[in-house]
């Protein structure tokens, strides 16, 4: 691999992953990506990327704050139209995207084979609901951690249209730490059969109290959880003793 | 359920006696309690005598200020013979022969806050 690596990539000085003999985790930013998106597509198309940054000088830029964002915005715009992106099934933002970003790439209607999604700390806000759209219907892997934005953090709405989804029923990882769930949104995803596969649960430093456990504790649908995260609840009324005990007897813990 | 944290909520020692106690806690691998100074060593002491939490590998007790009793009672439950990766905080009664028991117990799978 390491002697064929230049020439597989053909010049292109790109920090690029190979997997099972190809090159396809690429670390970069939106600008270099649609600069040698053609090239990319020669090689392999990329499958999993994560986006380093939004600037439009590829790193950060402390420029005039409406000046960049608008530029960021039209960037993730081209982006979001290129046909390349029907290729993603791995997304990670490791630059913060902020919501105007978010949503103008996860507008894109070639974005629709995307397995797996991480953005944390995304400024986002409630407009991380949009995800529950039919283009990511293949969706196993959501990580929506740390959304809080100039609009606020999700709350149920946005927690409600997710775990609802009819599109996002092959989700099995879902985190959501650090939003403003509360028992109401809990409530949703314990009676939903959508979620039948999830296998992981992420809802510390959520509004959750006593009662959105017992509402977990009834739940039939979440047959396949394994691994749940509730610690961290910023109710005043956190779960207690007793939501505990509701929790252990229910069927989420089978003896 | 193989993982289940609930640290940092409003559950109290009975609340672990009762986790202790219950055979639907057997699946557990990995457990996080505690964090609102709320647990004590009658916690660590319900822990360490279940009967049902023979195949946990890591617990983690974030604000549970471990003392020698408590370290002793982690580190020689023949019941959590299991467990490989804690994560404690020493209290002020934590001395060195409690902190030597926890070592050599858990060695590198010991994460001691302070």
């Amino acid at each position: 691999m390491t002697t064929h690596r230049r020439r597989w990539l053909a010049g292109l000085d790109l920090p690029i992953e190979f997997r099972r003999g190809f090159p396809e985790v690429l670390d970069i930013p939106a600008r270099d990506y649609l600069r040698y998106a053609a090239a990319l597509e020669c090689l392999a198309p990329a499958l999993a990327v994560r986006l380093t940054s939004f600037a439009p000088g590829g790193g950060d830029w402390y420029g005039d704050w409406e000046e960049e964002a608008e530029v960021r915005l039209k960037l993730a715009e081209r982006l979001a139209a290129s046909w390349s992106l029907s290729c993603w099934v791995d997304v990670e933002f490791m630059a913060c995207p902020g919501t105007e970003v978010f949503e103008a790439l996860l507008s894109s209607p070639h974005l629709t084979r995307l397995r797996r999604l991480v953005t944390i700390n995304n400024e986002v806000g409630p407009a991380v609901g949009m995800v529950a759209d039919a283009r990511f219907a293949n969706l196993r892997w959501l990580d929506l951690g740390g959304s809080n934005s100039a609009y606020g953090r999700p709350a149920d709405a946005g927690f409600v249209a997710i775990v609802t989804s009819p599109h996002l029923a092959r989700l099995e990882y879902f985190d959501f730490t650090a939003n403003e769930v509360g028992d109401e949104g809990v409530a949703a995803l314990a009676a939903s059969p959508t979620m039948a596969r999830l296998r992981s649960l992420g809802l510390a430093g959520n509004w959750i109290s006593p009662a959105g456990l017992r509402a977990l504790s009834h739940s039939a649908a979440l047959t396949s959880l394994r691994h749940l995260d509730l610690s961290w609840s910023t109710h005043e009324h956190k779960p207690d003793d007793a939501a505990l005990v509701a929790l252990l007897e229910s069927p989420l813990f089978p003896a | 359920m193989t993982y289940l944290n609930i640290a940092s909520n409003a559950v109290s020692d009975e609340g672990v006696r009762r986790l202790a106690a219950t055979s639907q806690a057997a699946g557990l691998r990995a457990l996080a309690l505690g964090g609102e100074r709320l647990l004590s060593t009658a916690s660590v002491a319900a822990l360490a005598a279940s009967a049902y939490l023979l195949g946990l590998r890591r617990l983690e007790l974030p604000g549970v200020t471990l003392d020698d009793e408590a370290a002793a009672l982690l580190a020689r439950s023949p019941r959590l013979s299991r467990l490989r990766e804690v994560s404690v905080d020493a209290g002020p009664e934590l001395t060195e022969r409690g902190l030597g028991v926890l070592e050599r117990r858990f060695g590198a799978g010991l994460e001691l806050g302070r």
